[in-house]
């Protein structure tokens, strides 16, 4: 079994796409559509790797990414914040508060790939 | 007049006269005498006549000495005290009499000084309770002088002629010709200055339209007396101007006030957006039909050939990938266009939780404790709405029935550690429930009317700050956390020093609006009316004839009695030739502050603009305009300006004086000279001079132009040629 990654997003074609994607690349992909859900996951899985979207229903993406970040034993987490927000000011606060990656859609599921498999060491690459 | 040129009547008549006396007896007694005794006369006198000589003689040597010691110690002190004590009374009250002269002069002398000297006191003491007085008026045109210097608008007064009587640094920055801070020509040389014509700047039509129709709404008794007109500078930016006119009370326009505002880059702005606009609507329509197409072939027709798929794959993906790019450049340029939307202001971390604790305490009766590190970082915030947020923060997390709250700023710890901090208001409690307040359109509390028209969004967005509410980290307390980005500190010496010395405007006693206009005959304007520039010049000698050449010009413009002090020209020219010894020792410009400084030529043209309409003044005006002169037929430069001389006015003024020298005259009218041998500081000395000696010249009925150069014409210095 590959890495586990948590999509966080409410966004349910997103969802299908990047569970598509992912586990065709070799990941264990699970799926949160609130910060409640996305709680809970973490807290059960401890995931590898957090795909976070930032406008969520009950929460900010940067509000779990700062709880992720505080949390030692959260520390080997990698997150890559993953929102329709491209404002330059969004990407410098999302990586001040602790963010590896910050990628804005409409993204390339190519590059995508590329970097999760940078954060996290490995190589693998999408299934054609 | 002076009376050494009265001595030869004088002497004349003193000597004379008693001889005439003497004959005249001497000869009636001749014809009443018989003839005997003429004979018997004439034998004894031409028998004595060496005698007689003698006599004669000794009688004109004693009158010659007598005459001369009266002259010299009675007559010349008279005029020379007369002409000291109108110093005394018209120019310089501190000025004494010090002069030789017989006992009773001395005793006059004296007197005079005594009684200077009394009214001096008189005259100090009352100076001090006018001083007083002024004192308050001074503060609030202080007050009025801050307020217009630091508006953003630019601010013009003038008077119905069009002459500017008040302006503000932005208005003449906006309607300058060039940078305000030109590096290569330092004179305030703008379109922009005190009593210059406003219609340099801006057409005259346009102010008359706007005018015109300000008149018309005030005949028919409209309530919109303010008109507007848009116009471009010679800079070529565009300028909203608001027309206001200045009313009598008897509805007559006094004069009208121009605010200026530059529209720009609002213009420019709205320009961008609606290209935006139209590039995103335009772009995307097209590339969401493609789009739509291709999919919706692809569902009609599922047993299309794996070519025909492909192809339309294609499509798909082209399209998408240039929508993205559409996209990205479309939300970058917005980026930019936001980040000028709101001004935040600066505001130490500090500060911040220093209003924060006292707002708690009064509005809310909250004890409220504030941490801090040694070094808070400075926030970037409209720092009443941002506040207001922060009460209301408060007076959620008290209502929910939790006390004891700490307000804590921190940075925030991530990889960009000093750019973003964190405000924490911490309390022993269950987090707030804070999903209400998002979208929410309900305006905070606060403001003078009960409410902010702000909401909870609008102020946390246009902050780009983020806000949410957890329970902190194994402890039974929770925290609202807002996440902010940091900015540089501020230096407020140095805005201090901007405020006092650069943005001063000039004020005027606004006496303009009664003034004459410029078209009547300048000869028979009042002294006290005419507007001035009083220059002076350095050169490398004496011989403009000879290749002498100006190396410094200062000026300083006079208008309504006042000097201006922000109406200055000060340049140094590159001669191009050596500077001799004896220059450089006189003025103190060494040949390395010369280099790279433009040429005569290049000066000329600016400085003639800067004297345009107004009366040049020199001392020793014949040498300087020389300078000037020399250069006429190769720059077509001519100033055709009237010329006066301070030297010959206080030749007018003070005959008896010995010397005219400006050092002489400024100690004599109690003027401090700073700056002697500096172009500029000669010319300020110089307009002093000229302040002082015009109510002595009214003294003696020259009161108009005409009145001064007809007697700096038959002033005996006037025949000196330079």
């Amino acid at each position: 079994m590959g890495k586990k990654v948590l999509i966080v997003d409410d966004e349910e074609n997103i969802v299908i796409s990047l569970e598509f994607l992912l586990t065709s690349s070799g990941y264990e992909a699970i799926s949160a559509r609130n910060g409640k859900e996305a709680y809970e996951l973490l807290e059960r899985h401890n995931p590898d790797l957090i795909l976070l979207d930032i406008m969520l229903p009950d929460c900010t993406g940067f509000e779990i990414c700062q709880h992720v970040r505080g949390n030692p034993k959260f520390e080997k987490i990698k997150i890559i914040l993953l929102t329709a927000r491209g404002m330059e000011k969004d990407i410098e606060k999302g990586i001040a508060i602790g963010a590896d990656a910050y990628v804005v859609k409409p993204f390339s599921t190519k590059d995508l790939v590329k970097k999760i498999n940078e954060l996290l060491g490995g190589s693998n690459e999408i299934r054609q | 007049m002076r009376f050494g040129n009265k001595l030869p009547l004088w002497t004349i008549a003193s000597l004379f006269i008693p001889l005439f006396i003497i004959f005249a007896v001497a000869a009636v007694f001749w014809f009443r005498i018989d003839d005997s005794e003429k004979k018997i006369l004439l034998n004894i006198l031409l028998s004595h006549m060496e005698y007689l000589l003698l006599a004669t003689v000794l009688v004109m040597a004693a009158l010659g000495f007598l005459l001369n010691w009266l002259i010299g110690n009675v007559i010349v002190p008279l005029y020379k005290i007369v002409e000291e004590t109108r110093i005394i009374t018209r120019a310089n009250p501190l000025h004494r009499i010090t002069i030789k002269g017989c006992r009773e002069i001395q005793m006059l002398k004296d007197v005079i000084n005594e009684a200077a000297k009394s009214v001096n006191e008189l005259r100090d003491d009352v100076k001090e309770k006018i001083m007083t007085a002024n004192a308050k008026i001074e503060e609030e045109k202080d007050t009025l002088a801050a307020l217009i210097s630091e508006m953003e608008e630019g601010v013009l007064v003038c008077n119905m002629e069009g002459q500017i009587l008040l302006y503000n640094k932005s208005a003449r920055s906006l309607l300058s010709d060039r940078p305000v801070d030109n590096p290569l020509v330092s004179g305030e040389s703008g379109v922009v200055g005190l009593g210059r014509s406003v219609f340099a700047a801006i057409h005259k039509d346009l102010i008359v339209h706007a005018l015109e129709e300000v008149l018309r709404n005030l005949s028919r008794g409209n309530k919109g007396l303010v008109s507007h007109l848009v116009t471009s500078t010679i800079k070529n930016e565009l300028i909203r101007i608001r027309v206001v006119p200045i009313l009598h009370h008897d509805k007559r326009i006094l004069g009208f006030i121009l605010f200026l505002y530059n529209i720009t880059d609002r213009v420019e702005m709205a320009t961008r957006r609606e290209k935006l606009f139209n590039t995103l609507t335009y772009g995307m329509r097209s590339s969401v039909g493609n789009i739509r197409a291709a999919i919706e072939s692809m569902i009609d027709f599922p047993e299309m050939t794996g070519e025909n798929e492909s192809k339309f794959k294609s499509i798909i993906h082209t399209e998408t990938v240039s929508l993205t790019d559409r996209l990205n450049d479309t939300v970058k340029e917005l980026s930019e266009q936001f980040k000028v939307q709101w001004l935040l202001e600066k505001m130490s971390g500090k500060d911040f939780l220093d209003t924060v604790k006292r707002r708690a305490k009064d509005k809310l009766g909250m004890e409220l404790k504030t941490v801090s590190g040694d070094n808070p970082p400075w926030l970037n915030i409209e720092s009443y709405s941002f506040i207001s947020l922060v009460m209301f923060l408060l007076s959620r997390i008290k209502k929910a029935g939790y006390g004891d709250i700490v307000c804590t700023l921190s940075g925030c710890g991530g990889m960009s550690d000093g750019e973003f901090v964190y405000i924490d208001l911490e309390y022993p409690g269950e987090p707030l429930d804070l999903t209400d307040l998002r979208g929410g359109l309900n305006a905070l509390p606060g403001g003078r009317n009960g409410a902010l028209s702000l909401t909870f969004d609008e102020v946390i967005n246009h902050h780009d700050a983020e806000i949410w509410s957890k329970p902190v980290k194994d402890e039974n307390r929770s925290h609202v956390r807002i996440l902010l980005k940091s900015t540089e500190p501020v230096c407020p010496a140095g805005l201090d020093v901007k405020l006092r010395q650069d943005s001063r405007p000039e004020f005027y006693d606004f006496d303009l609006f009664h003034q004459a206009g410029q078209n009547e005959e300048l000869d028979n304007r009042l002294l006290t009316e005419l507007n001035f520039t009083v220059f002076d010049t350095e050169t490398t000698g004496l011989d403009p004839a000879a290749g002498d050449e100006i190396i410094s010009i200062g000026a300083i413009r006079i208008m309504n009695g006042r000097l201006l002090r922000e109406e200055i020209f000060e340049q140094l020219v590159n001669p191009r030739q050596l500077l001799p010894k004896k220059t450089i020792e006189i003025t103190g410009i060494q040949p390395e502050m010369l280099e790279g400084q433009p040429e005569i030529d290049e000066i000329l043209g600016i400085f003639h603009k800067f004297c345009k309409n107004t009366i040049l003044i020199a001392h020793n005006a014949a040498f300087d305009m020389r300078f000037l002169q020399m250069k006429e037929f190769r720059t077509g430069i001519s100033f055709i300006n009237p010329v006066l001389d301070t030297l010959l006015l206080s030749a007018v003024v003070h005959p008896n004086q010995e010397s005219h020298k400006l050092e002489n005259i400024a100690a004599r009218l109690g003027i401090h000279i700073i700056g002697r041998h500096t172009a500029l500081g000669d010319a300020i000395a110089t307009g002093e001079v000229l302040l002082k000696l015009i109510p002595l010249l009214a003294e003696k009925g020259i009161y108009t132009l005409r009145d001064a150069r007809r007697a700096s014409q038959d002033s005996y210095y006037s025949r000196a040629k330079f």
